[in-house]
Order: structure tokens, then sequence, then C-alpha cells
């Protein structure tokens, strides 16, 4: 060690002593470098000006030497090496004699700092952060068997209601972040990378509300391996940097980079089996060839109208064969489905650069036949230190998506396989048979001679015959690039006031391709037909370019208490899109699936293309005093192109603050153990603009020609006096931490008021011109709620073993308070009298999402009323009336009064033995619009999860629950499935259908196309409370030491199951339903969420 | 100095930043760039003739106008809406409670007679005459629109201002029948002498142009069918004359290029197309050129269908019938049946309008005017007791025009127009209105039973009806229904004779001829004067609280009319 000081100072004598000479630009500069055992090869000598920027470089040569012309004499000499200390010497002398250092003999220093938010706003170290937000790092389900990230955060986020949209792959879910808050637009909250907004043509191609959720599943195509972090962003002085983008929160994303080190390379594998969990049992062929002879018989009382040749199993019959099974239509379209994904990330850094470069590949087979989803996802991070003052970012990210789906179309009536399955007559075979009843290779569809009664089954596509032969493939690429500089302009160092720029440029590229073929050999109508080798292609592109400029400034106070960081933001964004579809039936042959091929018939083509623009201004700032109370401001200017010029620009403004209770000196002395107490109040206003364009203009279309001579029309009205739909909120929370942070969590109340409510296409008098204004800002709704969040961290460590856990849970509840009457009445459609349909009403002081139906009292037993039982012929349990006591109403006659239906409209109905009850609420003798009654409401009460970990030594084991509470779900499967009305099969709880007087059931009878015993009621509406185990997971990592033997750092292996088990009262496969119009949540049997088992593995090196 | 850049970097990029925001539709035209020279004002012209021809319009123009009458009954697989007009049982959220197209036309016209003058500055090659005549133009289908409303509402919401923002109130109250009835007719009357009096000579390729745009006489014939709404008489007669001697002119004019084979002839002095062309015994001639090819002589408005562009008119290929399928709508079997045998009460065997108008089909009369491209039969065989032969082809795709004005429902608004300006006078003194009525009357039945032919006698006499007012009425009435069947007129000529009587009891003994059973149920529904027109459609009445539903159709709650 002595030695070494010496030499140092030698060196450094030398150096000085240098100086006397003075140096000029383009003089060459020489030396050699070595250590304690000689000259060192290879060493990195190079200029560099005051911004540590390299101006001139050379290595040393075998001998240690090198020489370099020199720039600039103000500059600096550098010299490194790996494994020596780097020196920077004065340019003053000609020749130098440089001695390395081995770095291992430096001191070791202790860096404090304290943990900072990780967003897109101001870093604020996190117990400054004065907002609603909650942050999960992506360490807590590294390894989950999960594709996307929505399905990780399932449960994990207060007041982030998650929702999958169906089991089938690639479908996507649908998120509420603290309520709906829209009529009829989107509810969906914005998601966010790496700072960057997916924005899109929402117009033409996003119907956020109904069958087109998977495209937005296509957006969050992330891959779960390269998230670093989510953070959601709750309330309004949260979101207030995103303004009108941030209405229904963010959910903020920030992706994995390279860290300076040595290269690291990982590796992971796994593995996942999933199976569809068991829905309604359905009739074999016998008992639904039995229940289909009644349904004809009972409403005609005829035999002849029973009489089908299909139903009646009459050997002499030529398809007899083809119509006397027992099918398992279900259990067809089911079956295993297999998910692999690999994942390489390589990730590194030197002193000039960081890089990470991640690639996945998933392969994945669905729990249908026939879904194969490909996925390919890469993602390269590049962060390049040009000097200390400048760094340039650069992140290329693509995904590449290829599903191959079942096909789904106007030809099958839009209908999944599973449905379709459930529906099918089970005496009907899958594959065409012999004389003998042994099957064929093909599969057979029914004849259009068939009888006429059944004409829905031939219309309905054999399911199994269309999982095979038809095809629906959707592929997709989505390129990001980003390049970004920063450069401070003023303060290199924390210590320094400073003034930092960062400008950035990112393009989007989207492209979607979607060809379908509809192959002759599933209709039997014959060639004219549309549905013949129909072959339909169709594909969306867009690109979009976002600039932002950001400038951070961080003055320095003498004093240290006070700190304050300020930030201004301007972004434009500028895009456009284009779509095209092309359609052709009658292709020659089936084995010609393309468009391209000429058909004797072409059919449809439509393109259109989109263009969206905006542009904002954000300014924020943060002030804290002491890091105990902080004081936040955020204001957004935001323009649109949606809004004419008058209302173009919207201001959003949000202040918040923070108060450290538990830091203040006599908490601390008093209260140790509490580590953190404290209140954070919040105020905002957020925006929201329409998902249309053009709408303030008004516009010129053209129409059809008249007597040869082309036509143009005013298409729109225009919108003069739309405006920003503006969501005021509050937000009162409470952050409180124990025991060292051991035990953390947060409170938050909330409440929001939608001013302005924008709603899509209102209706107006059709005497205008127009049935429809495109979009007007209508009234008024308001939610409120609050969310609970716990954290346990190691909260039992006892030797090897310990144990985290978390617990999260929320409240919202959803009030609609003012709205246009005439808005409201045009919303609200009138009873329409019909078997299965529901009641929707949107009313003031209500909550949206409300159900209304009919009361369902069971079944009457007998036709004919008597006081008493008269076994087999009469009873009191018959369609009598009765007055509010429950005693009969005589007439004048002493005779009873029959029950009626509407009595007095065209649907007037008397019933019967068998029938349906439904209660008179008004016992006025008649079931009418006037008896139905309000029935629940589709909203949850409490939504949530919670979840626990433990860990012994290398070993741990991971579990995680969601659940919903109090809300209701149409249970419109179960109601298609119990009607008894129609040809579709039945499940089997229709065994215990009325079939004569007497007998006491809940199930009606059989009726075909007729009566009124399926009528929306409270029968179908079912509690969809549910706990889920999202999932449960064993990992175990091999000991470091032992691998470094191999050159491995890391090899950890996991076995998880998703979806394990389901607690819920609800009959159907799954409780978890997507919202449908006006926040309804009807269960229509799509693909339920599937069970899966995980194996996986994880390597680096 | 921080600061200031701050400001200047704020102030460069807002400075840019509301051009950046104007963005303007990629497949539309914003009204900023519009209206700027002629073309535009016609584009739009156009597109008022394209709404009215929209199917939904047509539907509308037949189902209000004739649907509820005694020419009509269910076809085969007929939908809900229509089974429940058939049935007689209006109800508000029926699809024909809707008038959206109609308004629409309405509105695309306002917007023309608003910008035309406009444009007119700006355009120094529109002259102010092509500009009056344009805005005469849609001011006629506009009236023509609000003619059809008020015949089937009533009372409806009257504008002529254009919707085209949302700073407006469109919440507009009904005006009453005689108040839009007046309007209509002040415009009209203002306007007539603009519109264009031919586009093209007949002898033109484009000669269509003259009968399927608006026209000089397309505007007397609706103010001449206004006027006997109005039961201004006169008014009416004096229209009539001008299009029939503006007619009359015409035969002259093309007889005399013609020559011998020419296929109009005069009956009772009026020119119409024969049924026989000379030198043959095939009857069905005039259906042929006024329905099988369009745009005939005798018509003065019909709708255009091209048969080279994809604008097909599908009502009557849904409703009355195409070569594919039978419509949703059939004749009622006291219109044809025992025409033969001589035992039917409103067609005589000799009438070529049967055989032209419907067919027997599986217990069915379908409906075939405007079905078929040409139809041919020999009836000259007046002793025979059986149906000719009828030999007939349908359009392959339904390109059929539809007629609204023609020559003969004029000549028989002027008969009515005289019988009716004559009001409770005795028939001594008004035997020559009654006279020159019959002779009207007479020409249309001669031109459709031949009655030029040697061996064909009048069975029409004057003697028979000459002697009373309602004898004269029923026969005016009569043949209407036997002319314009199937037109979309019998309803309309129903509730004109009902409004004029103030009572409902001879439209209900009419209409009742095609009811089987259920009668008196109908018959007391048709018993009040306001359920001759149809409810306001529900949706409408949501959206609108300055809307009244019509009393007819207010549930428990039978209201007197008061107007």
């Amino acid at each position: 060690m002595k030695r070494k000081t010496f030499l140092c100072f030698v060196a450094t004598l030398f150096i000085v002593t240098g100086t006397a000479f003075g140096q000029k630009a383009g003089q060459i500069i020489r030396g050699s470098v070595h250590d304690q055992e000689g000259p060192m090869m290879m060493v990195n000598v190079v200029e560099i000006d005051a911004a540590n920027r390299i101006v001139a470089a050379c290595v040393t040569d075998f001998n240690g030497n090198f020489s370099f012309k020199l720039v600039n004499p103000k500059d600096k000499i550098k010299i490194s090496f790996v494994g020596c200390q780097t020196q920077i010497l004065p340019i003053n002398n000609t020749v130098y004699k440089i001695r390395m250092t081995d770095i291992t003999q430096i001191k070791e220093v202790v860096i404090k700092a304290k943990r900072r938010s990780e967003g897109s706003g101001l870093s604020v170290p996190v117990t400054e952060i004065s907002t609603a937000r909650q942050t999960i790092d992506a360490k807590e389900f590294e390894g989950l068997p999960v594709t996307t990230i929505d399905e990780a955060l399932q449960g994990r986020i207060a007041g982030l209601d998650i929702i999958a949209n169906s089991g089938n792959l690639g479908s996507g879910t649908s998120m509420r972040l603290r309520g709906v808050s829209s009529i009829n637009g989107s509810s969906e909250p914005l998601i966010v990378v790496d700072g960057n907004v997916w924005e899109t043509d929402a117009s033409s191609n996003f119907d956020y509300n109904s069958a087109n959720d998977e495209k937005f599943a296509e957006l969050l195509n992330i891959n779960p391996e390269d998230i670093a972090s989510i953070s959601v962003l709750k309330d309004a002085a949260a979101t207030a940097i995103w303004g009108s983008q941030g209405s229904n929160g963010v959910i903020e994303i920030k992706t994995k980079r390279g860290a300076r080190g040595k290269t690291k390379v990982s590796y992971s594998y796994r593995i996942t089996g999933t199976y569809q969990p068991n829905g309604m049992k359905m009739l074999n062929g016998d008992q639904y060839t039995m229940l289909l002879k009644e349904e004809y018989f009972n409403p005609k009382l005829s035999d002849d109208a029973s009489n089908i040749v299909e139903l009646n199993y009459d050997p002499t019959y030529s398809e007899y064969e083809m119509y006397n099974n027992n099918t398992d239509w279900v259990k067809a379209v089911k079956q295993t489905g297999w998910q692999q994904k690999h994942n390489v990330a390589i990730s590194g850094g030197g002193e000039k650069a960081n890089f990470r470069i991640s690639a996945g590949y998933d392969h994945e087979t669905g729990s249908i036949i026939k879904q194969v989803l490909d996925r390919f996802t890469t993602r390269v991070a590049l962060d390049y230190f040009v000097s200390d003052r400048i760094k340039i970012v650069t992140n290329i990210a693509m995904t590449y998506t290829n599903n191959k789906k079942n096909y789904s179309g106007s030809l099958n009536n839009n209908s999944d396989l599973l449905s379709m399955a459930y529906i099918r007559m089970p005496n009907l075979s899958i594959y065409e048979q012999d004389a003998y009843g042994n099957n064929t290779k093909d599969y057979y569809n029914m004849l259009s001679s068939s009888s006429s009664e059944l004409s829905d089954q031939r219309s309905n596509v054999n399911p199994v015959a269309l999982a095979n032969l038809a095809k629906n493939g959707e592929s997709s690429f989505n390129i990001e690039p980003e390049f970004q500089l920063k450069y401070n302009l003023l303060g290199l160092s924390n210590d320094d006031t400073q003034l930092t720029y960062e400008g950035k440029i990112v393009f989007n590229i989207f492209n979607d391709y979607n060809d379908t073929f509809f192959p002759a050999s599933l209709v039997t109508s014959g060639w004219s037909s549309t549905a013949c080798n129909n072959a339909t292609s169709s594909s969306y592109k867009s690109l979009g370019v976002t600039t932002t400029h950001t400038l951070t400034f961080v003055p320095k106070f003498k004093n240290e208490d006070h700190s304050l960081s300020m930030m201004l933001r301007g972004q434009m964004t500028s895009g456009n899109s284009t779509t095209q579809a092309t359609g052709e039936y009658g292709l020659p042959s089936g084995t010609i699936q393309s468009t391209a091929a000429n058909g004797i018939i072409s059919s449809n083509f439509s393109t259109s293309a989109g263009q969206w623009r905006s542009m904002y201004f954000t300014f924020s700032t943060h002030y804290a005093y002491k890091s105990r109370y902080m004081l936040d401001f955020t204001i957004r200017r935001d323009g649109s192109t949606k809004f004419g010029p008058s209302e173009r620009w919207g201001n959003f403004p949000a202040l918040s603050g923070r108060w450290n209770i538990s830091d203040e000196p006599f908490m601390k002395k008093h209260l140790p153990w509490l580590s953190m107490l404290s209140i954070r109040p919040g105020w905002g206003i957020s925006g929201k603009q329409p998902d249309a364009e053009y709408l303030y203009f008004s516009k010129y279309a053209n129409g059809s020609s008249y007597t040869g001579e082309g036509s143009v029309y005013q298409s729109n009205i225009q919108l003069k006096k739309l405006k920003w739909e503006e969501k005021e909120s509050f937000n009162l929370g409470f952050d409180f931490g124990f025991f060292d942070d051991l035990i953390n969590g947060n409170v938050d109340i909330y409440t929001g008021t939608v001013r302005d409510l924008l709603m899509q296409n209102r209706s107006i008098p059709t005497s205008s011109g127009f049935s429809t204004l495109s979009y007007q800002n209508v009234g008024k709704m308001k939610n409120t709620g609050w969310e609970f969040n716990i954290n346990g961290n190691r909260i039992i460590k006892a030797g090897k073993f310990s144990a985290d856990f978390n617990i999260s849970f929320a409240n919202n509840r959803n009030e609609l308070t003012e709205m246009d009457p005439t808005c409201l009445a045009s919303l609200n459609s009138e009873f329409d009298r019909s078997n299965g349909s529901y009641l929707t009403r949107v009313q003031l002081n209500r909550s949206l999402g409300s159900i209304y139906g009919f009361k369902y009292k069971g079944v009457y037993q007998y036709s004919e009323y008597t006081a008493n039982q008269v076994k087999g012929v009469s009873g009191p349990n018959a369609p009598v009336v009765r007055d509010a006591s429950g005693a009969v109403i005589l007439d004048e006659k002493g005779n009873t009064k029959p029950m009626y239906y509407c009595y007095g409209t065209s649907s007037a109905y008397e019933f019967k033995g068998g029938d349906a009850i439904y209660e008179d609420i008004n016992h006025d003798g008649n079931i009418n619009e006037l008896d139905i009654v309000y029935l629940g409401s589709s909203l949850p009460k409490i939504t949530g999860g919670w979840g626990f970990k433990l860990q012994w030594g290398r070993l741990s084991w991971n579990n995680q629950f969601n659940f919903r509470w109090g809300n209701k779900i149409i249970n419109q499967a179960r109601m298609t499935a119990e009607s008894m009305y129609s040809n579709n099969n039945q499940s089997r709880a229709v065994n215990w259908r009325w079939r004569v007087e007497g007998d006491e059931t809940q199930i009606p009878r059989a009726l075909y196309k007729s009566g009124y015993n399926w009528l929306g009621s409270d029968r179908f509406v079912e509690d969809g409370s549910f706990i889920r185990l999202n999932y449960t997971q064993f990992s175990y990592a091999v000991d470091a030491k032992a691998l470094s033997k191999y050159g491995l750092s890391q090899l950890s292996m996991y076995l998880s199951a998703n979806n394990l088990f389901c607690l819920t009262k609800y009959s159907g496969a799954d409780p978890e339903v997507s919202y449908g119009s006006y926040g309804i949540v009807y269960d229509t049997a799509k693909t339920p969420r599937s069970r899966s088992f995980t194996v996986g593995i994880t390597i680096q090196f | 100095m921080k600061k200031i850049s701050i400001i200047i970097f704020g102030a460069l990029t807002l400075t840019s930043c509301s051009d950046f925001l104007d963005i303007l539709p990629l497949n539309d035209v914003v009204l900023e760039n519009y209206w700027t020279q002629k073309s535009d004002v016609t584009s739009v012209v156009n597109s008022c003739y394209q709404s009215l021809e929209s199917a939904d319009c047509i539907q509308r123009m037949a189902v209000w106008g004739e649907m509820r009458s005694d020419n009509i009954i269910a076809g085969s697989a007929t939908p809900s809406a229509e089974t429940e007009i058939l049935k007689e049982n209006l109800l508000p959220n029926s699809t024909y409670c809707q008038w959206t197209v109609f308004y629409q036309t309405i509105n695309r016209c306002n917007t023309v007679c608003h910008y035309a003058p406009m444009v007119q500055k700006k355009d120094p090659n529109y002259t102010e005459n092509e500009m009056k005549a344009n805005v005469a133009e849609a001011s006629t289908l506009r009236d023509l629109c609000y003619f059809y409303l008020i015949r089937a509402f009533r009372d409806v919401p009257y504008t002529t201002s254009p919707s085209i923002d949302d700073t407006e109130n469109y919440q507009l109250p009904a005006s009453k029948f005689n108040n839009v009835l007046d309007s209509l007719i002040t415009d009209l009357e203002s306007v007539k002498d603009n519109a264009v009096k031919r586009y093209y000579t007949d002898e033109s390729e484009m000669s269509y142009y003259n009968t399927s745009r608006v026209t000089r006489y397309t505007i007397y014939a609706i103010l001449a069918d206004m006027y006997l709404w109005k039961q201004d008489y006169d008014n009416s007669i004096k229209y009539c004359n001008l299009i029939i001697d503006y007619k009359r002119q015409q035969y002259e004019e093309q007889k005399a290029k013609a020559g011998q084979s020419f296929d109009i002839d005069l009956y009772n002095g009026y020119p119409l197309i024969n049924e026989i062309e000379d030198g043959d015994v095939k009857s069905g001639h005039a259906y042929n050129e006024i329905f099988g090819q369009g745009n005939s002589f005798e018509s003065i408005f019909e709708l255009y269908f091209e048969n080279n562009q994809s604008v097909t008119n599908s009502f009557i290929s849904s409703y009355y019938g195409s070569s594919s399928n039978t419509g949703y709508l059939s004749a009622p079997s006291f219109l044809f049946k025992d025409v033969f045998s001589g035992g039917n009460s409103t067609f005589k065997n000799t009438d070529c309008r049967v055989l032209e108008s419907m067919q027997s089909a599986s217990s069915k009369y379908q409906i075939t005017k405007y079905v078929r491209q040409n139809v041919s039969f020999n009836n000259s065989n007046t002793s025979s007791t059986t149906q000719p032969a009828v030999t007939s082809s349908i359009r392959s795709t339904s390109y059929a025009n539809w007629i609204i004005y023609r020559l003969s429902d004029i000549m028989l608004i002027k008969a009515e127009a005289l019988v009716e300006k004559m009001g409770n006078a005795s028939a001594d003194s008004a035997v020559d209105n009654y006279k020159n009525a019959f002779s009207l009357v007479q020409a249309v039945y001669k031109r459709a039973n031949n009655i030029t032919l040697s061996t064909r006698t009048d069975t029409l006499v004057f003697s028979n009806y000459g002697g009373s007012r309602t004898a004269m009425e029923n026969l005016i009435l009569l043949e209407r229904q036997r002319e314009l069947l199937f037109e979309g007129k019998r309803w309309f000529d129903l509730v004109r004779l009902a409004r004029r009587e103030g009572s409902n009891s001879r439209l209900v003994s009419y209409v009742l001829n095609k009811y089987e059973d259920n009668t008196n149920a109908i018959k007391i529904k048709l018993s009040a004067p306001d359920i001759l027109y149809f409810p306001y459609s529900e949706s409408e009445l949501k959206v609108n609280p300055n809307l009244t539903q019509n009393p007819g159709y207010n549930t428990g709650n039978d209201q007197e009319i008061n107007h």
C-alpha cells in the first residue's frame, strides 16, 4: 500500500512538472501504461472534453505504449481498463507514464438515496408521493403462468376490477378502475408503456363495449418477462399529467433495461396445460328427442305437430343413422390445451452503453379444439452515454402475433364453438354414418331437405366440422421504435441546480390482417348460397408518431429542508390508419381459400381511412419541506382535433398534498414502531374527449346517383356546442407502515363527479332529418368509493422461514345524478313483452347496471283450481287471480278468474298448469309491465384479492386469490338451456320439467315457440360473487454457489396452477363475465377461463 | 433567463398548434369548402331524389297510402310490422310510425333552398334562373314529403330551415294539418313558375328527365291534389286543366311527327295510351308502356330506377314479389274472384287492369303491377267466361319506376273536384259538372276495357250515376281504385272521403270488404276519426317532449278530434 501511494505521488509529480510546457491542438500526445507486473495492453486512453465527451481515443499496444493527436489542450486525458481504477489527468505534457492500480483496493463507499417513483412525471421519493398510486414490482409475478400483464394484475390493485373477456386464446380482459365512468363510451384505463401512450384511431376500429375486445388485448401484447414495474394511477392528481387521456385511470408500465456490469444471459422455458372447467350438463340424444316431442305436442295438443321424422327413430328414414345418436357435442369441442413459452434475455453494459435484448416465443393451443396462437415478442433497449451531459436512449419493441381462431362470423351467427356445441341436437352424429351406424370420414351436416321445423338447427353449422374445415386467421405486427435524447443543460450531480432537457420521438406501427374461409362442405343449401366457399380478407394499418419535449428543473437550495422540482412538457401526436376488406363467395374449390382467386360472385369491398392528432402541455411541480410536508401542483392543457376552435383547448389542474405525520419528531419519539403514517388529500379535474374525429364539421358525403347524376348530401349535424367531459375528483389517502415498513399499506377514499357526460349517438327528434347527434354532453355521473391495500414483507422470519402477504379490496358506488329527460327516455326501451328480455333502465340517482324483471314463483301445479287438492286433477296451486292476502278472487257468479299475461294486447296469454308463476305485484290478475321490479345490480359491491408467500430457504410457495362480491349476473346461458322453447339442446335440469297435472316442480313445461315460461325474471338472475385461487406456485432456486462450478449464476424451477378453484354459488361455468351495455352483465356461455398447470425453468449465466 | 427560455419555448410551439389541430375528413367535403359552385347545388338536389327513392321511403309511401285500404291483404312471409297494420293494430313502436326518411329528404331540400342563393352570388356561371329552378325543384320535393306526412299523421312538425348544427332546437311541436297544407300550397304557388317546363324534347334519349324530375307539371299535379284535400275545387280543376291541356298538346305534337302507327288514342278527347296496339289483338300495351318501361307519355312524376346502377326498387320485389319470391302483400279475393264468370262487382271481364295487376296463385292473389316487365293477353272475346291465357315476364331485378302522378290520376282528381265543387246542389243543377266528370271517368274506363274496339259496347252509362252526388262519388272512387290499384293511393282516397264527410262510416264499409273475420272489432277500431292517421313513433315522442301523441292512440282515452 505504501509503495503504491508513493508511486502515485511520483506520477503526479511528473505530471505537475509537465505543466510548464504549453500544449497545442494537433500535437501528438504519447505515453505508456503499466501496472506492478509490467506494461498493459489494450488500455483505453481517451481525450475527454468538459462534458466528458470523448473527442479522441486510442488503446495501448503490446508494450503498453499509446499516442494520439490532441484536439483541445483544455481537455483531459482519461485512462481506463477493466478491473483498474480510472484515472483522469489534465493535459499538460506530451509524454505520459501511467501506473494503473487495482480497483479492489478502493474503499467501500456508502451511498444514501431514497427510493424514487418510476413514472412518467417528476421523479419523486416514494415517501413524498401525494397522489393515489399503487406500484407492483415485476419480481412479484416472475414465473407466473400469465400471458399478459392484465392477468397478473388481477386482484392485486385495489379498485382495479379486471374481468377476462373469454377463455379463448388472446381474447384479453376488460378493466374498470374506480367504476364505470361512461354511458356508452370506453371505460378502459389508459395504458402507458415507458411513457408512451398507445394511441390509435379509436373511432372506426375500437368499439370497446362490444365484440372487439380482442383488439384491445392486442395492445397489451407486451411480454410480461420484459416488465420491470407496473404502477396504477388512480386519482385525478396522479393522472393529471395525462390530462384528457387519463380520466379512466392510467396503468404505467416500465420495462427492464440493461445495467452496467457483466453480460448476463437468461433463458426461461415453461409449459402449461390448460383445460375447461365443467359447465352445464346437457341432455343426451334420447332425453332430447323425448323433450322435443313434448315441446311440439304441448302447445297444440296434437300428435301431428310432434311428428318430426328426425325425432322418430324410424329405421326406414334414409338419414336414420345420423339421427339416432347420443353425441356429447361439448365434449367433442373441448380438449387439453398446451402453452409453451421460451424467453431469452441478454443484458449488460459498460461505461459508454447499457443494453438489454430480449426475445420471447409463445406457442399455445386452446382448450377448445383448433385454436392455435403463436406470438413472437422482442424488445431491444439501448442506453448510450455520449458524455456526462448527453445520453441517448433507444428502444425497439416488436410483437408478432398469429392467432388461428375458430371461425366466427355472420355465416355461423357469430357464435363461438362452445355455444354452438351447447345448442346442437345431441341425437345428431358428428360424422356421416353408413347403414350399419359406423362413422365415415365425412362430417355430417343436416340436409336442406330436413324437416322445416328444424331449420334453425340446420343453419347452425356442425361445430366440429367448422373447427376443422373453416379458417379464421388473424395476424398482427406491432413495431414501436423510440429514440430519446437527454441533455443536462445545467448541473451534473444532485448537489447542483439541475436543468435537463429530454427529447423523444416514438413511432408506432401496427398492422393487423384477418383472413377467413368458410367452405362449401359446411352448407347443404347449394352453390348459389353466399355461405359457399366464402372467403374474406381484411387488413388494418396504422402509423402514429409522437414527439415529446420535457424540461425538468430542480433548483438546489442552500437550506436543505426545501426541495423543489418542476417539469414542463409538450407533446404532439399525429397518426393515420387505413383499413381494407374484401370478400368473395362461390370460390370454385374448397382448397383455394384466398380472396385472390376469382370467385364466381364477388361481394363486399370496403375501405376506410382515419387520422388523428393531439397536442398537450403539462406543467408539474413538487415541493417538499423537510420531506414531511409536500405539495404538488400539475396543470395540463390539452388540445384536441375533435372539438371546434372554440372548445378545442381544455385545462386540467390538480392539486395534492401530503403530511408525513410519522416523521414528526414527537411521533418518532413516542411511536418508534410506526415507520409511516401520512395523510394525502388530493383534488383534480381530468377530461375526456369523444372517440370520433371531424365532429365539429358539417360534412358532405357522396350518395348514390339519380338519373345517372351523382349526389352529395349533408351527412351529419355539426357539433358546435360539444365540449370536454370533465371529471372532478377528490381523494383522501392514508399511508401507514409499521416496524420499519414490515407491514405497510394505504387506504383511499374518493369521490369523482363526471360533468358534461359525453354520450355517443344521442337520439334527437327525427323531424330534424337526422336520428342522432354523434355526441352530446348529457349529464352527470358520480362514483364514490374506498380502497384498502396492505402488504407485509417478511412479517414472520424464523431461521430459513419467512412469510409475506398482500391484501387489497375496494368498493365503488356509481350513480347517475343528472341527465336530460329526453336522453334518459331514449336510453330506456319499452317492455317488448317477449320471452328472455330484461328491461334495462338508466335512472337518475341509480347506478348503471341495474337489472329489472319479474319475480319468479315456481310452476303452476294444476290448470284447474280447487281449494283442496284432487290428486292429478286440480288443486290450489293453479293460475287464478288472488288478492294481496293471497285469497282467491271470485267473480259475481262465484267463479275464479284466470291469470293472464298482458291481457288486452296482441301477446295476451292465459296461464295453464305447468306454466311459470310470476308474482302479480299489483294483484290485478294480469302479469304485465307493471309487475316488473328491480332485481339487483351487475356492479359488484366489493372487489379485491389477497395473496401470501411462504419461503423456506430457497423454496417458496406463492398464492394469489381474487374475489368479487355482491354483483348479479343474468345467466342467459342457463336461460336458453332451460327455456324449452326452441330446438336447441337443453340442460339436464329440464328433466325435472312439469309433464302432467299435479307435478310439483320448479321447471315449467315444454312449449315450442309459445307461452311465456322464460320471461326475464329473477329465476335467471344469479349472484355472481366468487373467490378464485388465481394462482398457486411452488418455486425453487438452486444454490448459487453450487452453480458457479458450471458457469451458471441462477437456476430456478417452478410449478404452478392457475384458476385451480373458484368458490361461487353461480351456476354457470365461470362467474367472471364482462360488462355489456349500460353495465349489465349477460353470461352468454362464452368460453370460460380455463384451468391450467405450469412447469417452468429459468437459467441465467 | 431560464424563465424567459421556457416562455419562448411555449410560445414557439403554441403559435403553430391551431393549424396542427385542424384536420379535415379524408372521405368527405366540409361545409366550409362546399356550396361554391353550381354543381354543388345540383348534387344535393340529386340527393333529395335519391333519398326519396330509398326503399324506406317508397315502402312508406305505399304502406301509408294503401295498406290499410281494402286493396291489400297479407301475402307470404309477411313480417310482423306489416301484419299488425293489416290487423288494424297500429302500435307506436311500429317501424311504419317512423318518418325519418321523409324528414331526411325535407332537410336536404331545405339545405338546397338555404344555400343555393348564396352559391348563385359566388358562381358567375350559375344564373339566377337556374338557381330559382333548383330551389323550385327542392321546394317541390319537400312539399311532396310534407304532403305525404300530413296525410299519414295529420299534424306534423313543420320547418323549412335546414338542420345544420347542434345549437338549434329540434324539438318542434306538430303543426295542424290545415296550417301545414296552406303553407305547402303557398310555397308551391310561389315557386311554380320558376320550375323547368321541360328538360329535353320528347325525342331525346334523355326525355325521361321530363317525368323523373320536377317540372312545372309536377308542381301542378301536386297542387291539384293538395287543393282537392283543401276542398278548394276551383283551383284543383285549374291545375288539372293545365296538365290535361299540356298532355293534349304533347299528343298533337307527337302524332304529327309519328304519323300512322301511333299508340296514343283520344278517349272522349283525352289522350291515353291504348291497350291494344294497332293491328294487334293482344292487350297489355298500356301496362307495358306505363309500368313496364316507365316514363311513359302519361307519366307526370315518377321515381326513376336505372338499369345500369345499383339502386333497385326493392320495395316492389319484397312486398309485391319478384321472379324468386311472392311478396309480403297480396290482393284480397273480392278484387279478382269471379271476374271471368261475371260475378265480380269491381271489374268486368273485359277490364285489362285485372290481369295486369294481379294473378291467381296458390289460393292467393299475387300483386303483379310493377313486378312484371311486360304482359300480354287476348280478351277480345267478351262472352268467354274463362280467364284468357297470360304471357308475361317478370323483371329479373327490380328496376320498376315508382309512379307518383300520372295523367289518369289527374283526370280522376279533376272528376272528383268537379263533383265535389257542386256540393249539395241538386243533381239537376249539377248536371254539367257531373257530365264532365263522367266523361273523364269514362275515358279512363274505356281505355282499360278496350271500348274503342268495334265489338265492345260501353257498359258505363251516365244515367246510372248522374242522378246523385253519392253515385258519382262512388263511381269516381271505384274507378280510382281500379286504375290506381297498388299505387299507394287508395287509403288516402278513403281518408279524404272521411274528412270531407266528417264521418268514417263509408270508409269503414269499404275497408271491411277485405276482412273475412273479426269485422266487428275492425269496425269499432276504425270508428274514431283520429284512428285514420298513424300514431307518432314511440322513439320520437321520447326525444321530443313538445310532440303530443295522436289522442286516438292514448290508451284508455277517447278524445274527440278537434281542429
